[in-house]
């Protein structure tokens, strides 16, 4: 048996783990992920119920008063675990289980029938008495202020006043539909062959409509399309049974055996830096960790003879492993071999047409560019590695007014590295050129940028420093827009500025807290877009651990700052 | 973005298809600055035989459409498709409203205002090797100069142009100070180099200064933050920033077993490995090669092509002597225009014995250039201050440097036209002069 705290952690990092700064985090927390946790925790499945009604359930009523929290200020209490983290998933669980009833004689919009019979409670009731008025909607909130400050991007939001859309608006694909996809998958494999990566996969998915069920249709009617919110963690998800499917040998059943996701390889970006003598590009390889670890794993990586341990850099990501790499090996792809038999077995750079490489999203002055994330945002200037023959399609985008660059793109053996692209605008349809992916690729997320750039950043809080705060630079079509800076916890606006385009703002950064930063047009109708920035005092910065191999060698010994180490 | 009207329309057709097909001739028209979107249903419908779209018109007076679109309708009608009763000029409001309730926006010519290119650095600092040219440190910086070594710790490791962009913040770029600096810093203990690309913070260590009063006093090299610094009781500070340095930051014990004991409550309290180190500065002055050893294990081969560059040979004064093939052993100043037609000075050192350029400390290359041209420096010990002075026109290789800062935990001072390290025992002043072929005066004083 497992207590209520020990789920707690496990679920907070079977949604975390792995995902870099900057996602979008959904809950997607169904009878598989129970499945896999509880076998983490040494205990059965139906213990996380149990746990769930022991703390939740009193006097046969839901009593959620002792899961609240204060809400989130200060940046010490970024790390700790919300109390009621392990109710929300619970939420989230009976949404999918709604879902995969959907055809079993319960009603669709019937979300409390399953929210009571998984609690034990009478399923006709409806929304519990202790629920009344939305009790869950303040745990909801701080849940998403907990990712903010982490430097994630919340997904949970209601729809109307119906409370319990907030747990509806995270399930992304069921058991039900994963079986399917993996049916899907097995029954045309020749039409999907195994190098393709998600965005293809959505794109022929999408062209493959009529012979997915029809939640899967619907999914990807609304889900699948570029632009929309919840296309990245779609993709993803049906990236993730894709490779499955790719790993299982392409088994035509999917059986429990290749439900557990670790076994998938992990994926490789590309990262780059200048050689400051030579001003060559040297490439270098970004392992992304795994997804769902909810236990620490130790894996070491061969190539070229020499073995190198995966050392967590920041969330997402391990740090770049010590080789460099040349254009040629860029252009095959790579598969990289690790000791672990069961979590990651590979490491592999796809083989690919083109590379985006963007400036580090956690220091962008740093002059390193890497495929941190998928797309580049509005306005802000990025790399392009590409093959030759892409140039044509590249041009037909500077054409059309979405892109620009002004330098001459350096050759690099039969690629093109454009190192001053940029978006600026977000009216791609109707463009037609022959390599649909890079256009899928370059069109940006959003259609108004906050970018933060400069300052000095403490990596180990993700805030920056006092007075050394970022310049804040606006990318947006709109005119006239509000620019408010507030200070979370007083609602007090600290500063407030009318932006166009290209305005760059340095407020003082003077006073050590956390603000949000809000960009907002008269025509918005939502909140508009959204940054947080932490200020910290120097006084809380700590120490990081130097490189291992940053030192002078002499013949038995070597020097490292005033240290002489042996070896 | 002015008020924008609309003008309905209705066809026969799924909403992906049409849209397309007018996005299409509006681009191909160039009609974006007329008619920047438009709205159509969402991509599914239920009246298969009836569907709406609005196009979405910016014009001098709302409700009279520019020519140019009034020739587009005229294309439309020739693809059935049809502006409708009512619909001549509306709002957003007035189509959500009766017509779409749900509806999907497609812009397609919005561009930023105003974007301006902002260039990438990719390369700010071409050679962060070339100290030909020292500026005057920033003796007011003294915060700053402290700053960057906490931001350096918190890092731990980076790229050279993020280090540059952290001196730029701090305002410490003036001239070439950056790489002076790093310099500087390495010679503390405090960086390296890892490779031609990236810095690393050294690990953090207490470094023993050696003493005739037999006492116990340490300096840090390496990481430091403010809580690692204000975990020590007696502590001393010593600004350097006339010198261009963060501050040297001395501590006093008791005893050894005070030492002992507290270095492991603060590494756990602080989390980090906090080392104990004793008289380094001997220590890697016994470790490092004489002259050519330093030739030989510490320049990096590089390689070159000559032809592309202007080069100027090291005189044993200045580059004054212009060379079209290099022929000697020397260093030599190498000039190149980069790709925006800036010129780039690099400095390597030719081996006509090997045919081969190789790369290392600026000084170094000096010092060694000067070697070949059988000039023998004259450096000298005051005893009993323990100063060591040694000529500024031949500033010893970084490593041999590092070896008499570590001594003292203090950057050496300019004293006419010379360079004087603090605490360094005549023993430590002849082993460096030793092994660099120099040679050694015992006076009193320096002046």
């Amino acid at each position: 048996m497992a207590s209520y705290e020990e789920w707690n952690e496990a679920l907070l990092k079977y949604v975390i783990s792995g995902m870099p700064r900057g996602s979008r985090i959904y809950l997607a927390i169904d009878d598989e992920a129970i499945n896999f946790i509880s076998g983490t925790l040494n205990t059965l499945p139906g213990n996380f119920l149990e746990v769930i009604q022991e703390r939740c359930i009193r006097n046969n009523n839901v009593r959620l008063n002792h899961l609240s929290v204060e809400p989130i200020i200060f940046q010490e209490q970024h790390h700790q675990t919300p109390p009621y983290f392990g109710f929300l998933c619970f939420m989230v669980l009976a949404a999918y289980r709604m879902g995969d009833n959907v055809d079993q004689g319960v009603a669709r919009g019937d979300y409390f029938y399953h929210f009571n019979s998984m609690l034990g409670l009478p399923v006709d009731q409806g929304r519990p008495s202790a629920m009344e008025g939305g009790a869950e909607k303040s745990l909801w909130e701080n849940w998403n202020n907990w990712l903010r400050v982490n430097g994630y991007e919340p997904t949970a939001s209601m729809r109307g006043e119906r409370y319990f859309t907030y747990a509806r608006s995270q399930p992304l694909l069921r058991q039900s539909d994963k079986d399917s996809l993996w049916n899907f998958f097995s029954n045309y494999q020749n039409k999907y062959p195994d190098f393709l990566d998600k965005d293809e996969i959505i794109l022929k998915l999408r062209h493959d409509f009529n012979y997915l069920t029809k939640y899967l249709q619907e999914l990807i009617e609304v889900d699948g399309k570029l632009g929309s919110q919840r296309y990245e963690a779609l993709a993803d998800a049906i990236f993730e049974v894709f490779g499955m499917w790719v790993a299982s040998g392409k088994q035509s059943e999917r059986t429990e055996a290749f439900r557990d996701t670790f076994s998938n390889p992990l994926l490789m970006g590309l990262y780059r830096t200048e050689n400051f003598r030579s001003n060559e590009s040297q490439f270098y390889l970004l392992p992304k960790q795994p997804k769902r670890s909810i236990q620490d794993i130790e894996i070491t990586v061969t190539f070229k003879s020499e073995n190198a341990a995966l050392i967590v850099d920041r969330p997402g990501w391990f740090e770049t492993l010590k080789w460099n790499i040349a254009i040629d090996e860029i252009e095959k792809g790579l598969e990289l071999i690790t000791n672990s038999s069961r979590v990651a077995n590979k490491l592999i750079l796809p083989k690919r047409d083109f590379w985006i490489l963007l400036p580090d999203p956690e220091f962008r002055d740093s002059g390193i560019f890497a495929s941190w994330e998928e797309r580049p945002e509005l306005g802000i200037p990025f790399l392009l590695l590409a093959k030759k023959e892409l140039e044509t399609d590249l041009k037909v985008l500077k054409n059309e007014g979405l892109l620009v660059w002004s330098k001459t793109p350096k050759e690099i053996g039969a690629w093109l590295e454009f190192s001053d692209l940029v978006v600026v605008s977000d009216a791609w349809t109707g463009v037609s050129i022959a390599q649909k992916n890079l256009l899928n690729q370059l069109r940006p997320r959003n259609s108004t940028t906050i970018s933060l750039n400069g300052g000095l950043k403490d990596p180990n809080t993700n805030a920056w420093l006092v007075n050394h705060g970022p310049e804040i630079t606006i990318f947006t079509f709109e005119r006239d827009l509000e620019l408010q800076i507030i200070r979370v916890g007083e609602d007090e606006v600290y500063e407030s500025f009318t932006v166009n385009s290209n305005d760059k703002k340095q407020p003082k950064w003077d006073v050590p807290g956390r603000y949000l930063i809000r960009a907002r047009s008269e025509s918005d109708s939502d909140s508009g877009r959204e940054r947080q920035v932490a200020i910290i005092d120097w006084d809380a910065i700590t120490l990081s651990t130097p490189e291992k191999h940053g030192s002078i060698q002499m013949e038995n010994q070597s020097i490292f700052g005033a240290w002489v180490k042996e070896g | 973005m002015d008020e924008l009207w609309y003008r309905g329309y209705r066809t026969r057709g799924t909403p992906t298809a049409i849209a397309d097909k007018v996005v299409k001739e509006i681009k191909k028209r160039n009609l974006g600055q007329y008619a920047p979107r438009i709205c159509t249903e969402p991509t599914k419908t239920k009246r298969p035989d009836e569907l709406y779209f609005f196009i979405a018109i910016n014009s001098e007076v709302i409700g009279q459409p520019p020519s140019e679109i009034i020739e587009l309708e005229k294309w439309l009608r020739l693809q059935h498709i049809n502006i409708f009763p009512a619909s001549e000029c509306i709002f957003q409001e007035d189509f959500k409203k009766h017509w779409l309730q749900r509806f999907r926006e497609i812009a397609y010519t919005r561009q930023l205002a105003e974007w301006m290119p902002q260039a990438i650095e990719t390369s700010i600092d071409y050679n962060p090797f070339d100290l030909s040219e020292e500026p005057v440190p920033d003796e007011k910086a003294r915060q700053s100069y402290n700053h960057l070594l906490y931001w350096l710790s918190a890092h731990g490791n980076g790229s050279w142009q993020g280090y540059r962009s952290a001196c730029k913040e701090l305002k410490l770029e003036k001239a070439n100070e950056p790489r002076f600096l790093f310099r500087r810093l390495r010679s503390l203990g405090h960086s390296e180099y890892i490779d031609e690309g990236h810095w690393t913070i050294a690990p953090s260590c207490l470094v023993k200064i050696e003493s005739e009063d037999q006492d116990h006093k340490y300096f840090i090299a390496g990481g430091q933050s403010p809580n690692l610094i204000n975990s020590f009781r007696n502590q001393e500070v010593t600004a350097q920033s006339n010198l261009g340095a963060p501050d040297s930051v001395f501590i006093s014990f008791k005893s050894n077993l005070e030492v002992q004991t507290l270095l492991p409550e603060i590494s756990r309290q602080l989390n980090t490995q906090l080392m104990l180190l004793g008289n380094m500065s001997k220590k890697i002055a016994d470790l490092l090669p004489n002259i050519q050893g330093w030739q030989q294990s510490f320049l990096r081969e590089i390689s070159i092509f000559p032809e592309l560059y202007k080069i100027l040979k090291w005189t044993g004064k200045d580059f004054s002597k212009w060379v079209k093939s290099p022929d000697e052993f020397g260093m030599y100043k190498l000039t190149h225009h980069n790709v925006d037609g800036i010129p780039v000075d690099y400095y390597y050192f030719f081996d006509p014995g090997q045919g081969k350029w190789f790369q290392g400390d600026w000084y170094g290359l000096r010092y060694l250039a000067n070697r070949h041209l059988e000039r023998i420096p004259i450096f000298i010990h005051a005893y009993p201050e323990n100063y060591f002075y040694i000529p500024i026109g031949d500033r010893i290789p970084d490593i041999y440097e590092r070896s008499l800062i570590l001594a003292s935990g203090e950057l050496p001072t300019i004293h006419k036209d010379g360079i004087i390290y603090k605490n360094v025992s005549l023993s430590l002043a002849e082993l460096i002069a030793a092994k660099l072929g120099a040679r050694i005066d015992r006076r009193n004083d320096v002046t």
